[in-house]
């Protein structure tokens, strides 16, 4: 006679998938034989990716997890989420609300300022054998499809202190604190620390911001740090940041007009030799930065032990093995952008431009509107030597601060693609038809090009230039 | 109607069942083998399903013959809410006792018709829901084989699952 404990395994699982994460582990409770059958797809789908956040709480039950010996196997992608009790005055519900939440913000003042956070971190790292990716995003996924459409998958911890405090943790932004860049440099500079220490090596740093981008100084790993941290970033692959020009103003002081408006990220990406896969988003409303940076990057490397390295001004990098670059959040000219391009040409496969405002150099008279300057740029892709491109995807342009979109027709009012992308081997065919199909848009305020763009919560992760999230199945999915 | 092709159909305990060529082919085994070998006009035997059942399977295909295909592509099995909500007919043609709730899964399954299947998951899914371990285990007559440390260790696994 069949019965829920002789279905095929399939089908219990199948059964599995309708339930909420409370009653799934119910389900678990009720005997071994059901919990032995739901036990891989229940490590796979919870405990691949997990995101956890700067409390004490959070990294413990990290550190639990770590120490679990089946279920630390599974986890592959660790998060930390920037959520912080930032110090603003709040009305609590009673007085044992305002206790906890008190608490909470003194004990993560000390969990930080005491180092007890790398600590933690570090054993938990130690033991976390298949670690591959090490991320830092300030947003929930939200694709928790299991526990209804508004779920989503939070960093641990941060629910109880909603539901013990009444207010909701924030994630690190401008709005709440003045000190959210140290803060971020804090998170990133721990989190390389504790990989050092840990002796772990993963091959993929992701760092997803869209509330306030990574300060330069972030990426400083002073000389007293390098011979732990170099390894970490020779064995690099992917790095995908969102980073910001930073206000170092003791530097401005002490140093003279050579020293090079954030250096350090430079620096940093002088020893990711091995990378892959670099994406960068920048801040669009700092062009300044993002062409010095990227005039950078695009100047050839200077062979190792030709310049003395001089800390404010690294030289230029070769990255000889970069295949993907994706570059976002830009108002940049496109002389210096396609000199990057260039130079990465021989090994470049995959280029991605997003969130990009292409400008003219102010010497050019024509309006916006008449400017070809996006069709010139997208021409002196496709004829840049050695440049094989096997994807290409552009998204949300601009030129000179109008909108630049694709008609899918030959009408007038046709509606228009605000994105394209193209994966295979005929790149020229596909570009020239991009060349064709540009439409610029009626000038619009190029301040308010987050509400008029199309980006709507559904388009949150086009910010992040890629549906990063893919590769989660059901975990994410996201 | 009366002109459409039937095909018959054999129960594991040789009872046969004429029906539209429509209704069978919501099995997407008998469809696929229909358009495979053809209808030679024989019993087709279904040597994993008995007449009550079977009798219940075609019910549940003659009600839903007219249905849209399903679109049985990946993306949208991912984009699917996980919702368990069942229209009205389905809820009562699954009001069956539990052996035959199982069957019909299992038959559906056997049989390839998945929004047949997935109305039979979903039922058990609700049973499951909202109740303690201990009340799940008396709904469908499981023993508690766990010691009280192996029960510790499960509740500690999926509190670090909740969203918590």
């Amino acid at each position: 006679m069949p019965s829920l404990l002789t279905l095929p395994l399939e089908l219990l699982v199948a059964i599995s998938t309708y339930l909420s994460t409370k009653d799934l582990g119910f389900l678990r409770l009720t005997c071994k034989r059901v919990e032995k059958s739901l036990y891989s797809w229940f490590a796979e789908e919870f405990f691949t990716k997990k995101q956890f956040m700067l409390t004490h709480k959070s990294l413990q039950t990290l550190i639990d997890i770590s120490r679990h010996e089946s279920l630390s196997k599974h986890v592959t992608h660790v998060i930390l989420a920037t959520n912080i009790y930032p110090a603003v005055l709040y009305t609590f519900r009673d007085a044992d609300a305002a206790a906890s939440w008190t608490q909470g913000f003194y004990d993560q003042q000390a969990l930080m300022s005491t180092g007890y956070d790398q600590d933690m971190l570090t054993e938990a790292f130690e033991k976390l054998d298949n670690l591959q990716v090490v991320g830092i995003r300030d947003f929930n996924s939200n694709n928790r499809r299991r526990d209804g459409t508004n779920a989503s998958w939070s960093s641990w911890g941060a629910p109880t202190v909603l539901q013990e405090t009444g207010i909701e943790l924030q994630f690190a932004s401008d709005r709440f604190s003045n000190t959210t860049t140290s803060f971020l440099a804090h998170i990133f500079q721990t989190l390389i620390c504790a990989l050092a220490r840990a002796g772990r090596k993963p091959p993929n740093i992701e760092v997803f911001l869209r509330k306030e981008l990574l300060p330069d100084i972030a990426f400083h790993f002073p000389s007293f740090l390098t011979p732990s941290v170099t390894p970490i970033l020779q064995n690099l692959e992917t790095l995908l940041i969102s980073t910001d020009r930073i206000p170092t103003h003791a530097l401005r002081h002490g140093i003279g007009a050579d020293g090079k408006d954030g250096p350090f990220l430079r620096q940093f990406l002088g020893q990711t030799h091995n990378l892959r896969h670099l994406r960068i988003n920048f801040n669009k409303f700092a062009r300044l930065h993002t062409d010095s940076f990227l005039e950078w990057l695009g100047q050839p490397a200077v062979a190792t032990g030709a310049a003395p390295i001089r800390i404010l001004d690294p030289p230029p990098i070769a990255l000889t093995n970069l295949e993907q670059l994706e570059l976002g959040q830009m108002t940049v000219g496109p002389v210096c952008l396609l000199r990057v391009i260039d130079k990465f040409a021989s090994t470049l496969k995959d280029f991605c431009l997003w969130r990009t405002n292409l400008v003219n150099h102010p010497d050019d008279a024509r309006s916006a509107a008449k400017s070809t300057i996006t069709a010139d740029f997208l021409k002196s892709l496709s004829c840049m030597r050695q440049l094989v491109l096997t994807h290409f995807k552009l998204g949300f342009l601009q030129q000179d601060g109008h909108f630049t979109n694709f008609k899918t027709q030959d009408l007038k009012d046709a509606p228009c693609d605000k994105t394209r992308e193209y994966t295979g081997e005929k790149m020229g065919h596909f570009i020239q038809e991009l060349i064709n199909d540009i439409v610029i848009d009626e000038p619009r305020s190029y301040y308010s090009d987050h509400s008029d763009d199309g980006s709507n919560d559904d388009d949150n992760e086009d910010l992040e230039m890629l549906d990063e999230e893919g590769g989660d199945s059901e975990n994410d999915d996201e | 109607m009366s002109s459409e092709e039937t095909i018959i159909l054999q129960s594991s305990d040789e009872v046969n069942f004429t029906v539209e060529r429509s209704v069978a082919e919501r099995s997407m085994l008998i469809k696929h083998l229909l358009e495979d070998l053809g209808n030679s006009g024989e019993p087709i035997p279904i040597p994993n399903v008995n007449e009550p059942v079977l009798n219940k399977v075609i019910e549940w295909s003659v009600h839903h013959k007219n249905d849209p295909p399903s679109t049985d592509d990946n993306d949208s099995e991912n984009n699917r809410r996980r919702t368990t909500d069942i229209d009205e007919w389905d809820q009562k043609f699954m009001q069956v006792d539990q052996e035959m709730l199982f069957e019909i899964i299992l038959a559906a399954n056997y049989l390839d018709i998945k929004p047949l299947l997935d109305v039979g998951c979903k039922t058990v899914a609700n049973m499951i829901k909202g109740k303690s371990p201990e009340e799940i285990r008396k709904t469908f007559n499981i023993q508690n084989d766990f010691t009280p440390e192996e029960e510790d260790q499960i509740r500690r696994e999926n509190e670090w699952a909740e969203d918590r």
